[in-house]
């Protein structure tokens, strides 16, 4: 019982560093090399992990993670999200809340390219917030509607943090990416009937905007057909078998570097920009592998997770009790963590309880990133209403806060549709027969 | 007559100190931009390894190979530029309650901590990497040599210590966080 007590204190441990503002790669790395050190002798462990850092990084199927940031990347530079927006306001219309269900819309495909939340959110923001309050619209919609729709870049697929979770746990990246599509696809909508009805309770929220002629918006339409296009291309060239994931994401990537060209000349401004962004995302995520390489193994070793399912079977609880536990502790631990780092730090023993219990694995990761998500949104501390504040330094947290609590009762619905009909996320796998279904 | 003296030096060491810093970020900069050329080597390879096997029936050898060398490149020269222009994800629970001086601190030990297992990563790495180089280890397609992946990451890791560790003693003599 000592070595699984010794991986539940590393795992205290790491919250505890990064509670400390030591990064979470570092925090992850340090307790799994002290814990590890504690579990065997020197000699073992120092032998398995010289080698952990490299095959942290060196497998081919992890290509697919720096491809799919620099498409996401070149994406937002070459203002994709902006004539996205344009594009879906000419295909709403100008009727009431349009702008804001627009913005939805034009997250959902701009979150398909990008495949990062915080990436969308801000993008998005950049081209929405100043139409959104030119056409009067309230602050607290404005804002949350925007970081809400931001969430939707981790959902739909291609997602980063979809990739980490299939590569970390041996699922298909394929199977993840069709199992993800019809939640993307129903937080969309969903998102949408919120808005809505929101506007019909309260019409200050959303006023109606001017009709534009028909000729700017058949352009308007016309101008987001690139974006429309790598879409299409990545995700239809996965799901009809033409391209691996890590060939998608090499299209995908040429392709917006196509078309970053095609729409304005690539100036030495706008490359360094995508250079640096890119970078600092690869170099943050490969390093976070490194350490959740080196903590995995230490959780590994000490027996905790196999330990843990032991117990949950001996003391009978009900399966839908743990999810719904795992899910709280997920909901409350996305307050104060980051959602690739969470994912990083919990995604193969939480995987390997829940299959334990009779979960589909492929249905667990969709449920646990559509959770994760949620804390980007929960007031105080939400990543995703901080970047709508460096967006629009002058929206209060109290405006934000109270604008996001319909997006997160939308959230909750969502959730326990997904719990109540597995079926949403395990229908699209089966039908392609992806993976081992 | 101490006391000028040693706030010259000082004075002197923080300016270094802080050309140093300058001299890593802006190296981390372009190594971080190679990387980031290699990457779209990669994606060149991939695409045009696609359009070839739709038109003649059959694939490029070594694309994975090429894939994986560019991929280590970007990926390793990409995680020191992550700590010089700190990218790395950190959660700042305590950082609104806590005064100044215990942040300062705080700040201090996780560059500290940083710098030290960088470098320990780094000797382990180290020591495996000589490994497979005198066992003449190669990749599957194109029999690239082993090392040359290794190397990718022993640079990286060696940088990621130095650059940590000049933030370490950018914060000790400026009392500066960025």
């Amino acid at each position: 019982m000592a070595m699984e007590w010794a991986g539940l204190i590393g795992f205290v441990a790491v919250l505890i560093l990064c509670a400390l503002r030591i990064p979470v790669a570092v925090a992850m790395a340090v307790v799994g090399i002290g814990g590890t050190l504690s579990l065997m002798d020197w000699t073992s462990a120092s032998y398995i992990m010289a080698s952990l850092p490299f095959e942290a990084i060196f497998p081919y199927s992890l290509a697919v993670a720096p491809l799919f940031v620099f498409m996401g990347v070149l994406a937002a530079q070459c203002g994709l999200s902006s004539s996205l927006f344009q594009g879906m306001v000419a295909f709403f219309g100008h009727r009431r809340a349009s702008l804001a269900i627009s913005n939805i819309a034009a997250s959902a495909v701009f979150g398909a390219i990008c495949g990062s939340s915080l990436a969308t959110c801000a993008t998005m923001g950049r081209a929405c917030l100043p139409e959104m309050r030119r056409h009067g619209y309230a602050e607290s919609l404005t804002g949350a509607s925007i970081a809400a729709g931001g969430t939707l870049g981790v959902l739909i697929p291609p997602s980063i943090l979809l990739v980490i979770y299939a590569l970390m746990t041996e699922q298909s990246i394929g199977a993840l990416f069709a199992g993800a599509m019809l939640p993307g696809l129903l937080a969309t909508v969903l998102y949408m009937i919120s808005i809505r009805l929101q506007a019909r309770r309260n019409p200050a929220l959303a006023p109606v905007a001017d009709p534009a002629p028909w000729p700017e918006r058949l352009k308007a339409l016309l101008r987001m057909a690139d974006a429309v296009l790598l879409v299409m291309l990545v995700i239809g060239g996965i799901y009809t078998g033409l391209f691996s994931p890590s060939e998608a994401a090499a299209v995908g990537a040429g392709g917006a570097l196509v078309f970053a060209l095609i729409r304005r000349p690539l100036d030495w401004p706008m490359l360094r920009n995508a250079i640096r962004e890119a970078a600092e995302t690869i170099g943050m995520i490969f390093f976070i592998l490194v350490g959740a390489a080196l903590f995995n193994f230490f959780v590994e070793t000490s027996g905790l997770t196999q330990t843990l399912v032991a117990w949950i079977a001996d003391r009978g609880f009900p399966p839908l009790a743990v999810l719904v536990t795992l899910i709280m502790f997920y909901l409350a631990l996305g307050c104060v963590m980051d959602s690739l780092s969470m994912i990083l730090l919990t995604a193969i023993p939480a995987a390997q309880v829940m299959t334990g219990l009779g979960y589909d694995p492929v249905w667990f990761g969709v449920v646990v990133v559509s959770v994760v998500e949620i804390g980007l949104i929960t007031p105080p501390v939400g990543m995703n209403l901080f970047i709508i504040r460096g967006v629009s330094p002058e929206m209060t947290m109290a405006t934000l806060a109270r604008g996001i609590a319909p997006f997160l009762a939308t959230d909750a619905v969502r959730i326990i549709l997904l719990i109540a009909m597995p079926q949403l996320v395990v229908w699209l796998p089966r039908l392609l027969g992806l993976g081992r279904y | 007559m101490t006391r000028p003296i040693n706030n010259q030096n000082t004075s002197r060491l923080k300016r270094a100190v802080c050309a140093l810093d300058r001299f890593m970020n802006a190296f981390t900069n372009c190594l971080a931009a190679f990387g980031m050329m290699t990457l779209i080597a990669a994606i060149m390879v991939v695409v045009v390894d696609i359009v070839w096997r739709r038109i003649f029936h059959h694939a490029f050898i070594g694309t994975v190979d090429v894939t994986q060398f560019c991929v280590m490149a970007a990926a390793s020269w990409s995680i020191p530029h992550a700590f010089s222009t700190g990218a790395h994800v950190s959660v700042d629970l305590l950082g609104k309650i806590a005064k100044n001086g215990f942040a300062l601190a705080m700040e201090g030990a996780a560059r500290l901590i940083a710098t030290l297992l960088m470098a320990f990563l780094f000797s382990l790495s180290w020591q495996r990497a000589m490994e497979q180089w005198s066992y003449g280890d190669v990749s599957q397609n194109l029999s690239i040599p082993m090392i040359a992946f290794w190397l990718f990451l022993l640079s990286g890791m060696v940088l990621s210590a130095v650059v940590c560790f000049v933030k370490f003693l950018k914060l000790v003599f400026t009392k500066e966080t960025t």
